[in-house]
């Protein structure tokens, strides 16, 4: 039988077990007309607690000689209900901070005051699990205690096992909250890039941006040479380190943290899983007649050793933008013009065949290497009678030359098109 | 590695089309396949890269192959050299 070590009120006392260990045990009226050395009756224990530091066990101590007992069970009873639904480990300081929350939030709704959480919908969006534990929580504690808290405190309960599960303290996760959100707001302003909320992988990212939230504000750096992964990320997944990078430098001049190669490589592969398959179309950059790119002929073309794509007879010597972009790379000879789009599309425009041949002639350019171009913007114009007369094929294959770095790409069905519809979708990977 | 020099035989040198070929012959290799021409460098897998290197008739490009199967890739860009450039 337990025996009494130290009376802290008529519900709570300390005891040792078999072997040593200092305890500390509730249950209403447990200690009532009792003394020092007296034994414990069994029935009327409602919790024992056998913490691992010697810290924790003072702090309970004192907070179980401050509020009343209930309100520790009520606590304790959430704590279970967590480790057993959710599986959480939990820092053993959870008893206290979570045990002493509650006290304040039933008291404060005793005086009819709520507190608003200003971080409420970030801790729905960021923690669905701990958000669960506290909507769970608000029912037990009605239950118990009889009283309704507002919607407000689940997530204040939430954030207690956040706490909890990083061993953190409060401000620490309001940092870290806030920078999560920070980053999300960056990737979501990116064109192109759609994020689908309900996915298992979202919910990764969100794990994996919670604790590299931490390290940035521990400015925690791994030291391990990721070079080689992040090389291989760097060629596989061009399309998604921009934004990575673009992340980087953002943390650079907001925190001065320097996020190293590996940092920027799980980050990557991260975003990359979240990503919606998205589709990118490419609009026709002319008035024409379409053409299977099989039926060009140049065999460099029609054996899509230049990507996947379509060929287009043109009905006009005007070759327009088929995307937001940058102009990637023209020749001098202003036949050929390289697109990049906005979205990492690489489209390349060849006005006919061999005209390279011409060395500029017959062709006007209104762009420059490296100018940002929009969508239906004049590229280059081209003498389309003089360069027939000249003996030339003036079909025009378009084509996507990085298609092996997304997973499809659809041409569209039809004979006549215009500048402006939709020729090529590309599907991401 | 392996390296190759060549000297662009090609009247309208390295443009769209003989670059393209490049592209599909060093795609088929593991080995990291690097074109270089009057001080730039380009991967041989990105044909923007390759047009943007402006390789013209009698410039000298140098292409180097690092992997596993370098010999191979080298045989195989030679070959595409010669009938293409």
């Amino acid at each position: 039988m337990m025996r009494i070590e130290k009376i802290l009120n008529n519900n709570v006392a300390v005891s040792r077990t078999d072997d040593g260990k200092e305890i500390i045990v509730m249950g209403r009226g447990l200690a009532f007309r009792r003394r020092i050395g007296d034994g414990i009756p069994e029935n009327l224990v409602e919790k024992v607690f056998s913490l691992q530091s010697s810290e924790i066990t003072e702090k309970l101590q004192k907070l179980a000689s401050e509020i009343p007992l209930e309100h520790i069970l009520i606590a304790e009873e959430i704590i279970a209900y967590a480790e057993k639904t959710y599986c959480k480990k939990l820092y053993d300081g959870i008893h206290i901070s979570l045990a002493d929350h509650i006290s304040t939030a039933i008291d404060r709704q005793h005086k009819e005051l709520s507190l608003k959480n200003p971080l409420r919908w970030d801790i729905k969006r960021f923690y669905p699990e701990e958000n669960a534990i506290g909507v769970q929580a608000l029912d037990i504690i009605q239950k118990k205690a009889g009283i309704r808290l507002d919607d407000d405190e689940a997530a204040f309960i939430a954030m207690h096992f956040v706490n909890a599960e990083m061993n953190q303290n409060m401000s620490q996760i309001v940092s870290m909250t806030r920078i999560m959100n920070e980053i999300l707001e960056i990737i979501k302003q990116e064109p192109g890039i759609e994020m689908d909320e309900n996915s298992i992988n979202y919910f990764r990212f969100i794990t994996h941006l919670k604790f590299f939230a931490q390290r940035i504000l521990e400015a925690k750096t791994k030291d391990d040479d990721a070079r080689d992964l992040y090389d291989l990320v760097k060629q596989k997944y061009s399309r998604v380190l921009p934004l990575t990078e673009k992340v980087a430098s953002y943390l650079l001049e907001r925190y001065t943290y320097i996020m190293d190669l590996s940092e920027k490589t799980y980050f990557t592969l991260h975003l990359q899983r979240i990503m919606k398959h998205t589709t990118i179309c490419i609009a026709s950059p002319l008035d024409g007649t379409l053409v299977p790119i099989t039926e060009v002929k140049d065999e460099a073309f029609s054996k899509k050793m230049m990507g996947e794509g379509v060929a287009i007879l043109p009905d006009t010597g005007k070759v327009f933008a088929p995307a937001d972009g940058e102009v990637d790379t023209f020749c001098d000879t202003f036949h050929a013009v390289g697109i990049h789009t906005g979205t990492g599309v690489d489209v390349l425009i060849h006005i006919g065949r061999d005209t390279v041949k011409l060395g500029g002639k017959y062709f006007t350019p209104h762009i420059k290497e490296g100018d940002k171009v929009k969508k239906g913007q004049l590229l280059i114009e081209f003498d389309m009678k003089a360069i027939k007369e000249a003996g030339y094929d003036i079909t025009t294959p378009v084509t996507v030359v990085n298609t092996a770095e997304f997973s499809a790409v659809y041409i569209s069905q039809g004979s006549k098109v215009h500048t402006g519809d939709t020729i090529l979708t590309v599907e991401g990977k | 590695m392996k390296q190759i020099e060549y000297v662009i035989q090609a009247e309208t040198g390295m443009h769209a089309r003989p670059a393209g070929m490049l592209v599909s012959t060093a795609g088929k290799f593991s080995s990291i396949i690097k074109v270089s021409c009057k001080g730039r460098q380009a991967d041989a897998r990105k044909l923007f890269a390759l047009m943007k290197l402006g390789a013209k008739q009698n410039d000298c490009i140098q292409i180097t192959a690092d992997g596993p199967d370098e010999e191979e890739a080298a045989a195989a860009l030679q070959e595409t050299l010669k009938a293409y450039f």
